[in-house]
């Protein structure tokens, strides 16, 4: 397809704590508070633990942040949810966890027996149900996928989105990148953490709106995502992704976000990408004609 | 450009078949009874019985597999790799010879998996309240089976892995077939990869979803699916690549669709499936009557195999003779994230064989107007082209083309 692609819109949750520990953060029951939580940081999950127990059981934090998020990005874009219903746009997520209910099942299962794993939870105890939720909710009916993988995770969900755009399944595509801290994942990370003074993971999330130039309804130019590709990292390709705090699988789609959200004029075929990514992604962007990163 | 996708190699692993050749007959015969996992205690559930393979076995199994195909191995897996991906590397240790790729050429190559869970959170989570999490603490990430894969056969190209419920492994197909098709590598291996875990067995039967029996698709009586494990891995090249090797294509993969159906969690409507049907012969430039075999997701849930009926129908329907539809779940189980790229191999098997599987357990079947390879049934598929579906929780839809290759004809 000779359309150009766009990024129409993006958006980002991080942790507004500038310490890298959250002092009277919950520990998880099941035996996580054995290495703390230090070295961790937290997204604001206020409103989501304010719920009622039987709404916030029908929820999981990562669908419900993405669900709320969607409607921020269509507002920040100018859209509207009948814009992105039906078949022609699509959902992808990236994260190197995943969702904890896939393990919190489990953990259940130990304690409970049976009895603790339930329909519901269950149904929500995949990778793919914050997607799957939320396109139940928008009425998104394209492709949707959950990469779970390792620091590309979200840059691997970019590339698919690339191709659902350039094949023509799609119009447009969300793509969200997002790291759920709880147990057992948070007690995984603190231990890491621990064993590396100064190492310091983040919660987040990231939503990415790519979509055909010529459907785009736009006041001001849009940085136009000029190609992503899949292989060995480059010598010549800059390193955009290390940042004070690990955002694992979210990193990529994060230092996209900070690249197109704070624009400064880089050099021609600047490249984003991760260097500690065993596959490297490199994503090309040009913003009002001249290529940044 | 459009360049094409060949399959040049396969392999697999489960319960019943420890390589492809035992798989093609499983597919001919039927597989054996199921019966109880030896990972789990699984007597205090509802449905008790499944498709799971020995992990004992499966370690002996791949011992041999590293000593025998020693000349393309790039490292060793530790003990917890091995444990991990034990079933991913014996398919993927099969396909990669049965390709016939070298050391030099195998590096090149990239990876895309899928998997229900994946890694070892599950054993992780277990021995923080035992012991120390160091000896798991490499492999614990979900999607670990890509890496250690890549690790240990020294794959240099793109690697990803995928865990979107029950389309898992054809959506790292499609994530193959389009790294190829785009020109960033030449060679893919993809597939799925799956141990057998105890929260998927219990959330299954906490949905009611499994029998207590067998697995009957498309049978009157079908009450469920019975859940199997292992891994099935396709080796996909691009066509010059492979013809400049000296490979012989199996089949081509022609097409994909993907679409979401945004309807319920765990209960599918045919929208969504129709229209990844659709997309895919769009994809392959194929018509709905040029399809001689499909290979159905057949979960056999009374839900299941309803809406996937009723999909069938909508894009089969004015065109006579239908295909011949089937599904292998009642021979291996339900292999979850796997169960796309298992069932891939199968497609792929009954192009190149001319049969179509046989369904062992159906014995009354449902009105679905397509015919049913059912035992001492004609299972003859007549020509060269078949589809594959695959359906997920959340609405997820996964189809695929796949045409026999003339070579693979004449010989």
């Amino acid at each position: 397809m000779s359309d150009t692609i766009i990024i129409s819109g993006s958006i980002a949750d991080l942790p507004q704590t500038a310490s890298p520990t959250v002092a009277g953060y919950p520990a998880a029951t099941d035996g996580q508070t054995a290495f703390g939580f230090s070295g961790l940081q937290f997204l604001d999950h206020t409103d989501f633990d304010a719920l009622p127990a039987r709404q916030r059981g029908r929820l999981t934090r990562p669908y419900a942040r993405l669900s709320q998020m969607i409607s921020r990005l269509l507002a920040q874009t100018g859209l509207s949810p009948s814009d992105i219903a039906g078949q022609r746009t699509g959902l992808v997520s990236g994260s190197m966890f995943g969702c904890s209910q896939v393990y919190e099942i489990h953990a259940r299962l130990r304690h409970l027996g049976p009895r603790g794993v339930d329909a519901i939870r269950f149904a929500q105890a995949t990778h793919s149900y914050p997607i799957s939720a939320c396109a139940i909710d928008f009425q998104i009916q394209g492709p949707c996928f959950a990469v779970v993988n390792t620091q590309a995770a979200s840059l691997q969900a970019l590339l698919c989105a690339w191709d659902w755009l350039r094949d023509g399944r799609c119009d447009r595509v969300l793509v969200a990148a997002y790291e759920d801290f709880t147990a057992p994942v948070s007690t995984h990370l603190a231990h890491r953490a621990r064993a590396t003074p100064g190492l310091v993971f983040g919660e987040s999330m990231v939503l990415v709106m790519l979509e055909r130039d010529s459907l785009a309804t736009r006041a001001k130019s849009a940085p136009v995502l000029l190609d992503v590709a899949a292989g060995q990292p480059t010598d010549s390709a800059r390193a955009c992704g290390t940042m004070a705090v690990d955002h694992l699988g979210a990193e990529g789609l994060l230092a996209l976000h900070r690249s197109i959200s704070i624009p400064e004029p880089a050099p021609d075929g600047a490249q984003i990408r991760l260097p500690a990514c065993p596959a490297g992604i490199a994503v090309t962007l040009a913003f009002n004609a001249m290529e940044l990163c | 450009m459009d360049r094409r996708v060949a399959i040049t190699g396969m392999g697999v692993i489960t319960r019943d078949a420890p390589d492809l050749d035992a798989f093609r007959q499983v597919l001919g015969q039927g597989g054996n009874p199921p019966g109880l996992p030896c990972q789990f205690d699984s007597t205090a559930f509802r449905s008790k019985l499944g498709y799971p393979t020995d992990p004992e076995k499966t370690a002996r199994l791949l011992d041999a597999a590293l000593r025998r195909h020693g000349e393309v191995l790039a490292a060793q897996p530790s003990d917890a790799e091995a444990a991990c991906a034990a079933n991913g590397l014996l398919a993927a240790l099969d396909a990669v010879a049965r390709a016939g790729l070298d050391a030099a050429t195998l590096r090149g190559a990239g990876c895309a998996i899928g998997t229900t869970s994946g890694g070892m959170m599950d054993s992780f989570a277990d021995l923080m309240e035992t012991d120390s999490p160091d000896a798991l603490a490499q492999v614990v990430a979900p999607a670990s089976a890509v890496d250690i894969l890549a690790r240990v056969l020294g794959l240099s190209g793109p690697l990803c892995s995928f865990s979107c419920a029950c389309i898992s492994s054809l959506a790292a197909l499609s994530y193959a077939f389009a790294r190829i098709r785009s020109g960033d590598v030449d060679i893919m291996l993809a597939g799925g990869s799956d141990r057998m875990r105890e929260a998927d067995f219990a959330g299954f039967n906490a949905l009611r979803a499994m029998d207590r029996d067998s697995c009957r698709p498309f049978d009157e009586t079908r009450n469920g699916m019975m859940i199997g494990d292992g891994a099935a891995i396709l080796v996909l090249e691009e066509e010059q690549a492979a013809r400049a090797r000296g490979a012989t294509p199996l089949a081509w993969l022609s097409g994909m669709g993907l679409a979401t159906d945004s309807h319920h969690i765990t209960s599918p409507n045919p929208h969504g499936l129709t229209r990844a049907m659709q997309q895919a012969l769009a994809q392959a430039r194929r018509a709905p009557g040029d399809i001689d075999y499909v290979n159905c997701h057949g979960t056999a849930t009374p839900l299941n195999d309803v809406a996937e009926a009723e999909a069938l129908r909508a894009v089969f329907g004015s065109h006579r003779p239908r295909p011949m539809i089937s599904s292998t779940k009642g021979s291996t189980g339900h292999l979850l994230g796997t169960a796309g790229a298992i069932e891939t191999v199968a497609t792929v098997l009954a192009l190149q064989t001319g049969d179509a599987p046989v369904m062992t357990t159906t014995h009354t079947p449902l009105e679905t107007g397509f015919p049913l390879p059912l035992s001492g049934a004609d299972r003859r598929i007549g020509g060269r082209i078949a589809m594959k579906n695959s359906l997920g929780f959340g609405g997820l839809n996964a189809s695929l083309i796949l045409e026999r290759c003339p070579e693979t004809e004449a010989r």
